[in-house]
């Protein structure tokens, strides 16, 4: 280690904090320009040379997801990808079937009072909130797939959306707190785990998360677990209720999940 | 069921999560010397832009020229929900504190924080400045105390003679982060809270008094630098700040005048020593002698004033001389 330290000679005159800061801000704006909020659709042979550099063992994983899937979307790896991959293939899968759409209208609209009854400030909420309720409406309007790419890559429309869903999800967490508190790490209260790692931007989503978005909406996820391990994906159902058998749930949104982000899929 | 504000942020929770980082050894530290310890702690550091926490390269300064943020325009649901920020606080003020939107620009918001009762901050008069990004209320505020002595002054663990706040949910701190949700009440009432009984504990590692009596000690000199800067510089116009808060703080000082005065009296036995700041910091040394000197002489001054205006009596309009800022178009 010692030798490794006297590789790096100090320089006083320099500013390192503006280096580090300079580069940080490079790959961020690299990560920006190169990927979309929401890509168009790629197929698996597309995408199999990006994968299988980081891992061979991604190889015979896309072989099995060709299996079930047809293609697939990505989104921008932002620590949002969830909410908004989930945001976008829900609505996209509304476009394409609306039996769903009223249902799902009238429950996020109830949402809005049940957030203001747990304490959030009126003002903030309905920002949120108006600009969510206009994308959802857009779902009819009459909506197209290639409008819905065009929102969700509105940066400012997109993360509205995203930050509308994290804060149903801070609130169905707090409602239920009794029987979340629980799943939650560390000496936390369930109102401190959404303010730290719910409702800011940019957190990534965990189990839990998706189980209250979920059950939130009533709308059930499967999520096809992508890890280096084994040579088929494991497909997780996140079902909507808590009766209802995994069988015989038909997912209304499938995700590709790799460590540390989610893509949207498409069945065959 | 919470039937708490979730705007509400607790500060105190806050400065505890970040009293508990241990790894984070280097914030008694200036900026530069952090980033410089970081090198030093690993050379691996200066290549793995992952090992420097997010918060040492957060934009905090407003008048960054480099922070495109602040720099480019912001969208009109940007503007709609900074007017619904500021009216909020209009609505409903939370105690001592006063905004003030920029004349010119409303994404530049001038806001006084008194110190609250019962703190060494007492009867302080805190100037900040605060500047919306473009992408707000995604991104957080960014803010800077201009009350700092000219840069020389530090008030606080979290509160750097650079003007730099340290709040997690500014990004310039390790814990919560911003969310959408908050507000600029939020931010205020956050950084209110950092301006505490015994602002020693703020800093990481120092849950415990390293030396017994450092607590007291460090608030006898943050009164002092209270008193100095904050009332003295401050209301002398040592600083430029909009006439609208120039009033309050004249309106508030006969308010205060007997507790400063009384706070003074009751540290003269420190005069002429130095200051010894338990964080190392440099400090000049005591004088309570001058700084009751400075309050009369303001008192009779204020004094003064207010025998003139009741003869003369012409309001004149409190923004007309307020900062113009040439770099916001």
């Amino acid at each position: 280690m010692a030798s490794e330290q006297h590789a790096f000679a100090y320089d006083p005159e320099k500013n390192y904090d503006e280096d580090i800061m300079a580069q940080q801000r490079q790959i961020e704006k690299e990560i920006a320009e190169t990927q979309p909020l929401v890509s168009g659709l790629f197929t698996f042979d597309d995408i199999v040379e990006e994968y299988t550099s980081e891992d061979a063992v991604y190889r015979h994983k896309i072989e099995d997801l060709k299996t079930r899937y047809a293609n697939m979307r990505k989104t921008r790896g932002d620590g949002n990808c969830f909410f908004r991959a989930f945001g976008f293939a829900f609505l996209e899968s509304l476009i394409k079937d609306p039996t769903d759409y009223s249902r799902f209208l009238e429950l996020v609209t109830k949402s809005k009072d049940e957030l203001i009854a747990l304490g959030f400030p009126q003002f903030t909420l309905e920002d949120f909130y108006d600009t969510f309720i206009d994308i959802v409406k857009q779902v009819k309007s009459p909506g197209t797939v290639e409008k819905l790419v065009e929102t969700f890559n509105d940066q400012g429309l997109s993360d509205y959306f995203v930050v509308y869903l994290r804060l149903i999800v801070s609130g169905f967490l707090q409602k239920k707190e009794d029987e979340y508190i629980h799943f939650i790490d560390g000496e936390r209260t369930v109102k401190q785990f959404c303010s730290q790692e719910v409702e800011p931007m940019g957190k990534e989503s965990d189990h839990i998360h998706i189980v209250a978005l979920t059950k939130a909406l009533e709308v059930p996820i499967r999520v096809e677990y992508m890890d280096r391990e084994g040579l088929t994906c494991n497909a997780f159902t996140f079902s909507a209720s808590d009766t209802s058998d995994d069988s015989l749930v038909k997912p209304a949104v499938s995700l590709l999940y790799r460590p540390g982000h989610y893509d949207i899929l498409y069945p065959l | 069921m919470s039937d708490k504000a979730i705007s509400g942020v607790d500060g105190k929770t806050q400065i505890n999560s970040s009293n508990s980082l241990q790894t984070e050894n280097s914030n008694n530290s200036e900026n530069n010397l952090s980033s410089l310890e970081l090198l030093e702690s690993g050379s691996e550091a200066a290549v793995n832009i992952g090992a420097v926490p997010d918060f040492l390269s957060a934009k905090w300064d407003p008048d960054d020229p480099t922070d495109t943020e602040v720099t480019s325009p912001p969208s009109p649901s940007c503007i709609r929900r900074i007017k619904n920020d500021i009216l909020a606080i209009y609505s409903e003020p939370p105690p001592g504190l006063c905004v003030l939107p920029d004349p010119n620009n409303i994404t530049k918001i001038h806001a006084l924080l008194t110190g609250p009762f019962d703190t060494p901050y007492e009867g302080g008069f805190f100037y900040f400045l605060i500047r919306f990004p473009s992408e707000y209320p995604i991104s957080p505020p960014r803010v800077r105390l201009m009350t700092t002595g000219n840069g020389t002054v530090r008030f606080n663990p979290n509160l750097y003679k650079n003007g730099k706040v340290c709040l997690s949910i500014l990004g310039t701190w390790a814990g919560p982060s911003w969310s959408p949700a908050q507000t600029l009440s939020t931010v205020l009432i956050s950084i209110q809270s950092l301006m505490n009984e015994k602002p020693y504990h703020n800093e990481p590692g120092f849950k415990h008094e390293r030396t017994s009596g450092d607590c007291k000690h460090y608030n006898a000199i943050i009164q002092h630098e209270t008193i100095r800067v904050a009332v003295c510089d401050m209301i002398e116009g040592n600083i430029k700040i909009p006439d609208t808060l120039r009033a309050v703080m004249e309106s508030s000082f006969p308010d205060y005048y007997k507790y400063y005065v009384q706070v003074c009296e009751s540290h003269l036995h420190l005069d002429g020593m130095d200051m010894n700041d338990p964080f190392g910091d440099s400090r000049p040394k005591f004088d309570f002698k001058s700084c009751l000197k400075r309050l009369n002489s303001i008192k009779a001054k204020l004094d003064n004033n207010t025998r003139e205006s009741e003869n003369d009596d012409e309001d004149e309009d409190k923004l007309s001389d307020t900062e113009v800022d040439i770099n916001d178009s």
